[in-house]
């Protein structure tokens, strides 16, 4: 066995121009100084990782490799998983049924190596559904083996994929079009003459209405419902590369191709479009695991994962949104954002099909725009440090306010829309726009970094050395506090409860006239924190350590840093606004970065599986009782934490009965047990 | 089906089924080769090809005799062509043999642009290929051109280092062929 490491592979990192794509994360496989092409990818019940490859088949779970299985001179062409069992098929037409003890020939077929199986599917009564290129469809159901062909209807016996798609019916894609067949014959055909795209289907997946995914060698993708005619091309117009691979993960299709990387289809009201262009070799393997992530791999010894819920945005038609200093969503569900390059707005779904529209907005270049708001009628106000504040109403007119307009000082910090009102924190105090002119919080005097209104002339107001502020009907005091700077507000916007954060009082609930803080001792606040944001009724505060959540409910921390991957990044103060969606949009050096979190991301627990059970040294069932005799007591258990994100940071304890022992990782070893 | 066989029933059923147009064959073509490397170009051109179409089916299969190409830029060229890197005492022929994509009917007059999918066997190594070709249907046969590229290493021909610069390790070749009709005989 080897111990691999996960390498955190950001796009933002690629000298190349990437566009928008989810986080994504690689890992190498190898079992050994040899390089392994993995081909195929698959991942079993336990929540193990099983690769297929020219040097045979491993498995891993994130941190260690084990070759479990490799037949000479013959190279591994089509995985899959049927309930505990991983299947496996050869280019020497065996067919291995693999579990955590052994392997063992399910089927060997002259034919199968004359033309070996592309890919394997299973009905749900656990019939299996063979393509094998050259050598039609086999379906395999009770020890019965029928094979079907060109004499049975089926319009070419190369056969490239195989989709389940309900009951006992099957969809394959062949190099002359689809058909749908089950164990009794060829139901139907779809072709060109029919109306598909492309003949030549590469890969099919099958949807959960039952309809079908076409990945083409010309045509890219396209949507076809069995039974009819209709046909619908899916994913961007120019799909430049041969589609190597199709899969389903909630409302999204992925799909791998030749040379042309790993494309996204949003099928959502959104329908946006993510490429990532990287990948060695045609993309293979394509894989929902058990949290939604996705995995491929490419031809080389890596395997990748991609979490479709954390999407980064480096860069869109051309302009570099790694420097962005202030985002806000407007009533329009439109991001705005300001960066060097200018003042920008963008539908919140950025795919190749959506344009960016630049505001002309003249900002001296030496006071950045530092903070947005968007009001209830459509204004957007642009505050910057040095020049001031800048109204853009939504007809393009721009007013500039500064201290001869009332405004309470020229360096703003943060702006905050509350309907047509809008607030703003400064270097010397907070103050307020009202529709008709500037308005000082009296009280609030110095250097002041949020501001949250919280209704009709009532606001709160963070600030360096005098704490947190309540202004309310032209009176203020401070709350008390165990810190005297905060940087951030927020409010829950379901619960109206409010927080604080400061560097040096962790996060803090505004209750009465007090702010009850907690986690000041996080790794997080150790280093410089960012901003706050709420998201699935949890605090989130980011920084550069990371992410971290807080659930007010329970008191709980949950370090995020791992899933999310911004921990070491840049960020200006409060860089971050929430869209309609309950997406957090957070912009940081690494572009902007939005986060769809799911209830997934805050479970902390990890799975435990037990891999092998070994009794004086001959492997035994898994089981959850283990019986042996008083002289085979050498037992040694096998087992691994499943944790993807960042496997190398899991830590094992242990013990027996009233015996406490630290474990090392992977394996426990009794050797006599009384 | 093994590309040979498919050749040899596509050929013996031609025969057998002479009266039939279903099934054409190659009456002439030109396949020849360009590999363009620093210190030298090589041309050769073969005019000795067989093969077969299948209108019904679309499938095709064609074999090309090795020993059969000429032009070279010396005959220990030539010699060394056939005996060190084509082999071709032990593998005669290159096939491909495979099925048209594209759901064309080659019966019907016109000009195509098809993909022919299949396996091509070179210096006894095959490798699934999809060659984009052109179709010219007309009265007097089915014309069928491409040009591709064969990467040497792909089917087990290695080029000693010391001949890199004169032997390309990516070769050009272009098809010209007429099939007609298994009945119509020159």
């Amino acid at each position: 066995m080897m111990l691999r490491h996960w390498s955190l592979l950001l796009i933002m990192a690629s000298a190349t121009a990437l566009a928008q794509f989810p986080l994504l994360r690689s890992l190498e496989v190898r079992s050994g100084q040899r390089r392994p092409r993995i081909t195929h990818l698959v991942q079993d019940e336990l929540g193990l990782i099983w690769t297929g490859s020219d040097l045979g088949v491993m498995r891993t779970d994130g941190e260690r490799v084990e070759a479990m299985m490799r037949m000479e001179a013959a190279a591994v062409t089509a995985m899959n998983v049927r309930g505990e069992d991983v299947l496996i098929a050869f280019s020497n037409g065996v067919v291995t049924s693999c579990s955590a003890m052994r392997c063992d020939t399910l089927l060997q077929d002259p034919l199968l190596a004359e033309h070996p199986l592309r890919a394997m599917a299973f009905g749900a009564d656990g019939s299996m559904c063979l393509a094998s290129y050259g050598g039609g469809v086999l379906f395999v159901n009770a020890g019965v083996v029928q094979r079907f062909g060109y004499s049975d209807g089926l319009p070419d016996e190369h056969v490239n994929d195989v989709a389940w798609l309900n009951a006992d019916r099957f969809v394959v894609a062949t190099d002359q079009g689809l058909a749908v067949l089950s164990p009794r014959g060829v139901e139907s055909v779809f072709d060109g003459a029919s109306g598909a795209p492309d003949n030549l289907v590469l890969a099919v997946a099958a949807m959960p209405d039952g309809s079908v995914l076409a990945g083409t060698d010309r045509s890219g993708v396209f949507h076809w419902r069995p039974g009819t005619n209709e046909v619908r091309s899916m994913g961007p117009a120019q799909f430049t590369s041969r589609v190597t691979d199709i899969t389903v993960e909630a409302h999204r299709v992925w799909v791998g191709t030749e040379d042309a990387g790993v494309v996204v289809i949003e099928m959502d009201a959104l329908a946006s479009v993510y490429q990532h262009p990287d990948g060695i070799g045609p993309i293979t393997g394509m894989w929902t695991d058990q949290d939604g992530q996705v995995w491929w791999c490419d031809g080389s010894e890596r395997i990748h994962r991609a979490d479709p819920a954390i999407l980064y945005v480096p860069e869109h038609e051309g302009v570099d949104l790694r420097g962005v200093s202030a985002v806000c969503v407007d009533g329009f569900d439109r991001i705005w954002f300001a960066s060097p390059a200018g003042l920008f707005h963008h539908p919140t779904a950025f795919s190749e099909g959506r344009h960016l529209q630049r505001v002309p907005l003249n900002v001296d270049p030496r006071t950045p725009i530092v903070s947005l708001a968007a009001t209830r009628s459509g204004t957007i106000w642009a505050a910057t440090f040095g020049s001031g504040v800048f109204a853009i109403s939504p007809s393009g007119e721009v007013h500039h306010h500064n201290e001869q307009g009332g405004l309470r000082n020229m360096n703003v910090l943060a702006a905050r829309a509350a309907g047509d009102s809008v607030w703003f924190a400064t270097l010397d105090g907070a103050c307020l726009w009202d529709g008709s002119g500037f308005k000082h919080l009296v009280g609030t005097a110095g250097f002041t970094f949020d501001v949250l209104p919280q209704g009709k002339d009532h606001a709160l107001v963070a600030t360096d050395g005098q704490g947190i502020l309540r202004y309310a009907n032209g009176s203020t005091e401070a709350l008390r506090s165990s810190a005297n700077t905060f940087y951030s507000l927020i409010a829950d916007a379901t619960s109206d409860q409010a927080w604080a954060m400061g560097p040096a009082a962790g996060i803090c609930r505004i209750a009465n006239d007090r702010a009850n803080c907690t986690g000041a001792g996080l790794p997080l606040f150790k280093d410089d924190v960012f901003a706050l944001a709420m998201a699935r009724d949890r605090v989130l505060a980011l920084g550069k350590a990371g992410v971290w959540a807080h659930d007010p409910l329970s008191g709980a921390w949950i370090d995020l840093s791992g899933r999310v991957g911004t921990a070491g990044a840049e960020a200006e103060l409060n860089a971050v606004a929430r869209s309609s969606d309950g997406a957090v949009w957070f912009a940081c050096d690494r572009g902007i970065v939005r986060l769809r979190l799911t209830e997934r991301h805050f479970d902390t627990s990890i799975p435990l599986v037990i891999t092998g059970i070994l009794i004086n040294g001959d492997p035994v069932p898994v089981a959850t009782t283990i019986r042996t005799s008083y002289d085979r007591s050498d037992i040694t258990l096998r087992f691994a934490g499943i944790y993807y994100p960042d496997p190398g940071r899991i830590r094992f304890e242990y013990s027996i009965g009233d015996k406490g022992n630290i474990l090392r990782p992977g394996t426990g070893s009794w050797p006599s047990l009384d | 089906m093994r590309p040979v066989l498919l050749f040899i029933l596509l050929v013996a059923s031609n025969l057998a089924d002479a009266q039939e147009p279903a099934r054409w064959r190659m009456e002439r073509s030109v396949i020849s080769f360009v590999s363009e490397a620093p210190l030298e170009r090589i041309a050769a051109m073969n005019t000795k090809s067989t093969g077969v179409v299948d209108l019904a089916s679309r499938s095709f299969a064609v074999q090309v005799p090795m020993v059969e190409f000429e032009g070279f830029n010396a005959p220990l060229q030539r010699e060394h062509f056939n005996e060190n890197y084509m082999v071709s005492r032990v593998w005669p022929h290159a096939t491909f043999s495979g099925r048209i994509v594209e759901s064309i009917d080659l019966a019907v007059p016109g000009k195509y642009s098809v993909r022919a999918k299949g396996r091509f066997v070179l210096h006894g190594e095959a490798q699934e290929r999809i060659i984009p070709c052109e179709v010219v249907v007309t009265e007097d046969g089915i014309r069928v051109t491409s040009t591709f590229d064969v990467a040497l290493a792909d089917h087990g021909i290695r080029i000693p280092r010391v001949v890199h610069q004169k032997v390309a390790a990516i070769v050009q070749l272009k098809v010209d062929a007429l099939f007609k009709p298994s009945d119509r005989r020159p």
